[in-house]
């Protein structure tokens, strides 16, 4: 246990080194944590959103057919229930009112500006400093 | 004056301090008085001085007339003094001194062959000078003004000692070494190269005093302001072909073995920290924001200007509208012709048809999702009479 735990650390490191040397030069490789998730995001809870979306897109395609068959009423409802079943037994995290956006920047779950994908303060923040096209303090 | 004279005054009375007073006023001492700076006060109490030491001396008749002798041969002294010194002459001058001067030297005829030379030059080849000489030196002094005589003399005599000398030697011969007769050459030994000083500024006072001030800081002066250049006369002489080639530049370096370490080695995060590092030196990170957005730009991360929003889709170009739209065809072959399924079929391809957004593969794939979701469920369909049994 320890020897493998010890070789995964060093391959991690290795791939640190490996990865963490100039964009230009990137190597590609394949293995696990090749690189470091809390570094590129402000929050855990964050990095837990992402991860989350990420289930939602895996599952985004078989997701629309059955709700296709399931949202209309030609398909004999017989049919239906199945795919009620089958949608049901498909993870929780796959589904999209499932998510919980927030701020990319803050990570803020609450008083977000959809379009920008940022909470209402750095959306401010922003669009003072001539950040956001189109964007202008309203005067009337 | 005598003696009898003297007595005479004497015997008769005594002058009382009253007439030694007009005297004295009338007298050469009255110029003090006449002067008038003196107040009347002190010029009495000098008169009563006067008169005293007067009536010292008056007792015989005698005195008084040496005191008139010796007055008036005190203003003689001075007024001779003054004369001499108004009509003084200037200090007499010293005999000059008698400096030694150079003898006059007879200079030695230089032969030499030259023939354009002008014939105002006395030729030494007769010891009687020509009368055409003669002339032309009488007209030369004429010329020169002041005194003929003495110019035409003089240059006679020099002419006369020029002919002296050089006629007897007829040669064209270059007595050089008449001249460097006298003269001594220094012989000085070659210096070695590294004796010549490079930066005489700093070797003028070499002792420490110089450097080091009274506060232990070295003067900033005395430092060397720049970097000594290594002597390249000091420098040892390398014999480049003396070694042999290492072949660095030519290709051969893949002979030459690069690391000690054999490649495979078990220190795995050694070599790739040192690969690292390698990347590193090489990699240089952009200099400024601008820099760092071109680069970003061509990696894909950032929007291309002008932007362009079918940026990724250059392959959907080549993709025709028809196979957007007329997706009835996939529908061939499973789907049945009537019934719930082909209506829900239908109204997909319909939707699909109008959604620009999708690719064709992914509008293939969505009707191949439900062509074998629907074969799965045949049997089910087929008790529910969705799907006609048909053979």
């Amino acid at each position: 246990m320890a020897a493998t735990t010890t070789t995964l650390l060093t391959r991690s490191f290795i791939n640190f080194l490996s990865i963490s040397s100039p964009l230009s030069l990137q190597v590609p490789l394949r293995s696990f944590h090749t690189s470091l998730t809390a570094c590129k995001y402000p929050n855990w809870k964050m990095i837990k959103e992402v991860k989350h979306r990420k289930i939602v897109k895996e599952f985004a395609f078989e997701r629309m057919n059955i709700n296709a068959l399931r949202k209309n009423k030609i398909i004999p409802p017989a049919i239906q229930e199945i795919a009620d079943k089958e949608i049901h037994a498909l993870p929780r995290k796959s589904s999209i009112s499932q998510l919980h956006k927030r701020c990319m920047l803050t990570s803020r779950p609450r008083g977000l500006v959809t379009r920008w994908r940022l909470s209402r303060i750095v959306w401010r923040h922003e669009a003072d400093y001539n950040k956001l096209s189109g964007v202008q303090r309203a005067m009337w | 004056m005598t003696a009898l004279e003297v007595e005479k005054p004497l015997l008769e009375e005594r002058p009382q301090p009253s007439q030694m007073v007009q005297e004295v006023c009338a007298g050469g001492e009255g110029g003090k008085l006449k002067e008038g700076k003196l107040t009347s006060q002190k010029a009495v109490e000098r008169v009563i001085e006067e008169d005293q030491v007067a009536v010292k001396q008056s007792l015989p008749e005698e005195k008084l007339e040496t005191a008139k002798d010796k007055r008036a041969s005190a203003q003689k002294k001075l007024n001779d003094l003054l004369k001499s010194l108004a009509s003084a002459d200037p200090m007499p001058m010293e005999p000059p001194l008698k400096l030694s001067k150079p003898k006059a030297r007879q200079k030695k005829p230089i032969n030499l062959d030259i023939q354009d030379q002008d014939s105002e030059l006395p030729q030494p080849d007769e010891p009687v000078i020509e009368p055409e000489l003669l002339s032309a030196t009488r007209e030369v002094a004429e010329s020169l003004g002041g005194d003929v005589a003495a110019t035409e003399s003089e240059l006679l005599s020099t002419l006369r000692s020029h002919t002296v000398n050089g006629s007897n030697d007829g040669k064209s011969s270059i007595d050089w070494s008449d001249l460097f007769v006298g003269m001594k050459v220094e012989r000085t030994q070659s210096k070695p190269a590294e004796a010549l000083p490079r930066r005489r500024r700093h070797h003028q006072d070499p002792s420490a005093q110089r450097t080091i001030f009274g506060d232990g800081v070295p003067n900033k002066k005395s430092l060397p302001r720049t970097i000594t250049r290594p002597d390249p006369r000091t420098l040892a002489r390398v014999d480049i072909f003396g070694a042999e080639c290492l072949g660095i530049f030519t290709g051969e370096s893949s002979k030459v073995s690069k690391s000690a370490v054999p490649a495979s080695s078990s220190l795995v995060v050694w070599e790739a920290a040192r690969k690292r590092e390698l990347q590193q030196c090489v990699y240089h990170p952009p200099d400024n924001s601008f820099t760092e957005m071109i680069q970003w730009t061509k990696q894909g991360k950032l929007w291309v200007f002008p932007i362009d929003n079918e940026v990724g889709l250059e392959e959907e170009k080549s993709v025709g509208f028809h196979e957007h739209v007329f997706l009835g065809h996939h529908l061939d072959g499973w789907c049945p012709q009537r019934g719930p399924i082909r209506h829900f079929m239908e109204l997909v391809c319909t939707g699909l048809s109008k959604n620009p957004y999708m690719t064709v593969e992914r509008k293939r794939a969505h009707l191949e999702w439900y062509k074998n979701y629907f074969k799965e469920k045949e049997e089910l369909l087929k008790e529910l009479g969705a799907i006609e049994a048909t053979p």
